[in-house]
């Protein structure tokens, strides 16, 4: 299947035509008038909205408090996993005792903690931190645990051979051959992290970017609530973004 | 390291189990002390009898039953109509190219945008009842089966296509014994996916919304009722169910791939 | 690669064209004609079905309403009078949490007709450019209760000055806390507000997130429960300080089907007049504590009224409800809680009522004058 070799446009052009599509897609929808202007906010309403806040110093609040928390509970949640993962996926005791109460725990949508912890810890910091690691964790152990599970025995019977110490185990065979499943779990981890922070300070905030878009929604102005939603759709993809490219130049050194 | 000596204690399935049992039982007690300490702590941890009285209680009324019907309904209606949309457009856009150029890069600039974000559009066009929650749970099932679909058909190696059109196969026998087959194991992967962003969207949608039943309504309803109780027993029914529902996958799947000789 | 055989399509003569085109026009013509005639069509005629919404509580597996709503809903009456018409009846459920917005979006989308929600969405909506009537008021407006933490030594609101108090923004009753702030010469400025909803509030109080709470009933269920006591009530204060929730109308429905508008009046008239008899006060109070707080605190939530029972569900356009909105609306403005004058008079509409106790011989039922 030989393409058409027509209009080549560079990467980055491309990867923005579909998103103008989509915008100028929504402009036509609103000022169609379709659906109601409080609903379906035209885009240079929202642009407006969100050029407001910028000024005020509001936006940069909201989405301050939002930051300073994922990465706090992502330190958290990501440091536990990558120990409850190493722990499991080396001693076969530890597995037993640990991972049957982890994949059980893991069946429950971090979502579904919020009520609970709301209960625990009230609405301060502490929630939505841990909510953060809580979400942060379990990926970051499964991949990490899979990452050292999957690893080829042959490997380990060569570095016993070897007469390999712990120490040097872990730093030459281990982190290099577990590096790239541990970036994909840390990855999927802050995504993830990312999204049910917002969720979380929709239920239960009294700032951040979830709250602001709430407190939006309560007010009727959805103008607030779509620039909620970009504002957190852009940090997402540029989670995302970035996390690939540290990915990418970690496994620089695979041939593959 | 992957591989226990026979002798290892842990072969014997009975020792695997009273291992895994070990921190379960040591966190009720913990849980239990505390909760027995009385005054504030009896407010924040809610005694296991007071967890089993609220269970009953649930039962009684029959809403623990409705609940989890409920949510289990819509995980399901939803997956249904996501997975089955984006497996097909997954489908697709893997096999012609020209629709894959022209419709992927939409879906991906959507795929960026929270779900939450479309609630109040969604409640506009849909009102304020189930559809707006179906339609969340499909979106998130809709990605992953098609990004996972997608994936699947586009990376089917290239001598069995040759093979394909040795034996001089029509489009539908191609697809039939070759694509999809070999395109299976994705499919499954993204199907998995799909199944647990629907069961997380539908608890979550409920939460948000807290209306009519289910599992997310309920703990929404302990919280605003200052039961822990009530949402103990919601998450211990969401944990059960949603090991069962994975177990059931989990074996399809080995069932759909018993033709694999290596393991996936 | 086998040769696709020629369709019928791929005979290009003029013949084929021309009847293209000709089926496109008329398809075009069709279509406009078929618009028009359902523009004119839903100008006239009867709407197809009424939606009611109004906050609905879980409550054993299924969804249960409270107030006026449930009344109207168990009495069958509405439905049956307007089945008579041809014209069908939804009542939409909407969770007490984001209530409010729902029921503004679905105003705004046309898909609700009727809401029975409180005093600051409707005027958000109306300011936002939904205009909505004011069609059945109801009663004399429900109690806002201030909750200060169990350990927190404070008898008054002066005591809470610089500390953390939770209050819902937007929501009907940050107007009676204001109200309370402004009598005693205090500022909003001078407390730290904690912008959380109500149902993660009592969990805050109890981990000491916050000193203090601004709710309705829960709040003496949070009392009940030890986390706080209450230190001051809308009991205490002016009646026109309540907040007050009634059966709002859309703007433009009301215009277009003033006759089942008033039907839908006369109903909750109708409901009014029977939760007002005191025969049914145990069924009422029943009624309202399913799925929400329970009875004994609906009970203590109705003690100590000024007023007889039946006044707690008069539908009279008294000159306090007049003068609530106007003040409601003016303290949005000034709040910044909506960008567009809402004028309160234009959103008050008593013909239907008016119409609605006289049809129903109850115009000596409630009183005329100010409310207790």
């Amino acid at each position: 299947m030989i393409a058409a070799q027509g209009l080549r446009l560079p990467r980055s052009l491309s990867g923005a035509l579909p998103l103008l599509a989509l915008l100028l897609l929504w402009q036509a929808l609103a000022m169609s008038g379709l659906l109601p202007a409080q609903v379906l906010v035209p885009p240079l309403r929202v642009s407006d909205t969100l050029i407001a806040m910028l000024r005020s110093g509001e936006l940069e609040r909201h989405v301050g408090d939002s930051l300073w928390r994922l990465a706090a509970g992502f330190a958290i949640g990501a440091s536990a996993g990558l120990a409850l993962g190493i722990v499991a996926a080396l001693s076969r005791w530890a597995e037993a005792a640990l991972w049957p109460m982890f994949l059980t725990i893991w069946q429950v949508p971090v979502i579904a903690f919020v009520p609970l912890l709301v209960l625990f810890l009230g609405i301060d910091e502490s929630f939505k931190i841990a909510i953060v690691a809580i979400a942060a964790f379990f990926p970051v152990a499964l991949a990490t645990f899979d990452g050292i599970r999957s690893l080829p025995p042959a490997w380990f019977e060569v570095a016993r051979i070897y007469r390999t110490t712990l120490p040097d185990l872990i730093r030459r065979i281990l982190i290099p051959a577990t590096v790239p499943a541990v970036l994909t779990g840390l990855r999927v981890a802050v995504t993830r992290a990312w999204v049910v922070l917002v969720a979380a300070e929709l239920l239960a905030a009294d700032s951040g970017i979830g709250q602001m878009m709430e407190m939006g929604r309560q007010l009727f102005q959805i103008d607030v609530v779509m620039a909620g939603v970009v504002v957190s759709g852009l940090i997402g993809f540029l989670l995302d973004y970035g996390a690939r490219a540290v990915e990418r130049r970690a496994t620089r050194w695979k041939s593959a | 390291m992957n591989t226990l000596p026979p002798q290892h204690p842990l072969h014997r399935r009975s020792v695997r189990l009273a291992t895994g049992l070990i921190a379960p039982a040591l966190a009720l007690i913990w849980w239990q002390s505390q909760a027995a300490q009385g005054g504030a702590h009896a407010a924040a941890f809610a005694s296991l009898g007071s967890v089993g009285g609220a269970a009953r209680e649930l039962m009684a009324h029959g809403s623990l039953l409705s609940d989890s019907l409920a949510t289990l309904r819509r995980t399901f209606t939803g997956l249904g109509i996501g997975a089955g949309l984006g497996l097909t457009l997954g489908i697709a856009t893997g096999t012609w190219r020209g629709l894959d150029r022209l419709v992927s890069p939409l879906l991906d600039a959507l795929r960026q945008v929270p779900m939450i974000g479309w609630l109040p559009l969604i409640g506009l066009w849909l009102g304020t009842g189930d559809a707006s929650q179906l339609l969340v749970i499909a979106m998130s099932a809709f990605f992953p089966s098609l990004l996972n679909a997608h994936a699947g058909i586009a990376q089917v190696e290239r001598r069995y296509l040759d093979v394909a059109g040795v034996l001089r196969f029509s489009t539908l026998q191609r697809f039939r014994h070759v694509l999809l087959p070999a395109a299976m194991p994705l499919i499954l992967t993204g199907l998995t996916q799909a199944l647990a962003f629907a069961w997380i969207a539908a608890i979550g949608t409920e939460i948000l919304t807290g209306g009519g039943s289910g599992l997310g309504v309920t703990m929404q309803m302990g919280e605003t009722q200052q039961r822990l109780d009530i949402i103990l027993v919601a998450i211990t029914i969401t944990a059960a169910l949603g090991f069962a529902i994975n177990q059931a996958l989990l074996r399809l799947r080995a069932r759909l791939l018993r033709w694999q000789t290596t393991a996936r | 690669m086998p040769e696709t055989p020629p369709t019928a399509f791929s005979n290009d003569t003029a013949f084929s064209r021309l009847s293209r085109r000709q089926a496109g026009v008329g398809l075009l013509a069709l279509m406009g004609a078929g618009l028009a005639a359902c523009h004119r069509q839903a100008e006239s005629a009867l709407p197809a079905s009424v939606t009611i919404a109004s906050i609905a509580y879980p409550y054993q597996g299924g969804q249960v309403y409270n107030g006026l709503t449930n009344v109207v809903i168990r009495d069958g009456w509405l439905k049956s009078e307007l089945g008579k018409r041809g014209v069908g009846l939804t009542f939409a459920p909407v969770s007490t949490a984001v209530g409010g917005p729902q029921i503004n979006e679905g105003f705004s989308g046309k898909r609700i007709d009727f809401a029975a929600y409180g005093d600051f969405p409707a005027i958000i909506a109306t300011a936002n450019g939904v205009p909505l009537k004011l069609v059945v008021p109801s009663g004399q407006g429900m109690d806002v209760y201030l909750v200060a933490r169990e350990g927190v030594a404070a008898r008054s609101i002066a005591d809470l000055k610089g500390k953390r108090i939770a209050l819902h923004r937007g929501r009907p009753w940050e107007l009676p806390f204001t109200k309370l702030l402004d009598s005693q010469g205090l500022k909003l400025t001078d407390f730290t507000i904690v912008n959380i909803n109500p149902s993660a509030t009592p969990a805050a109080l109890a981990a000491g997130s916050v000193d203090a709470a601004v709710l309705l009933s829960d709040g003496l269920l949070a009392e009940k429960n030890h986390l706080g006591h209450v230190i001051w009530s809308t009991k205490q204060a002016p009646p026109e300080w309540r907040m007050r929730a009634e059966l709002f109308a859309r703007g433009d429905f009301v215009e277009a089907h003033p006759d089942i508008t008033q039907l839908v009046v006369d109903a909750y008239v109708r409901a009014a007049r029977w939760s007002g008899d005191e025969a049914n006060r145990a069924q009422v109070i029943h009624d309202t504590s399913r799925g929400q707080v329970p009875e004994d605190i609906v009970t203590k939530d109705y003690d100590g009224a000024t007023y007889p029972w039946r006044e707690r569900f008069s539908p009279g356009f008294r000159p306090d409800v007049a003068s609530h909105y106007h003040a409601a609306a003016d303290y949005a403005l000034s709040r910044g809680l909506i960008h567009a004058k809402v004028d309160a008079d234009a959103l008050l509409d008593p013909r239907f009522v008016a119409q609605a106790l006289k049809t129903q011989r109850l115009e000596g039922f409630w009183a005329k004058g100010a409310g207790a």
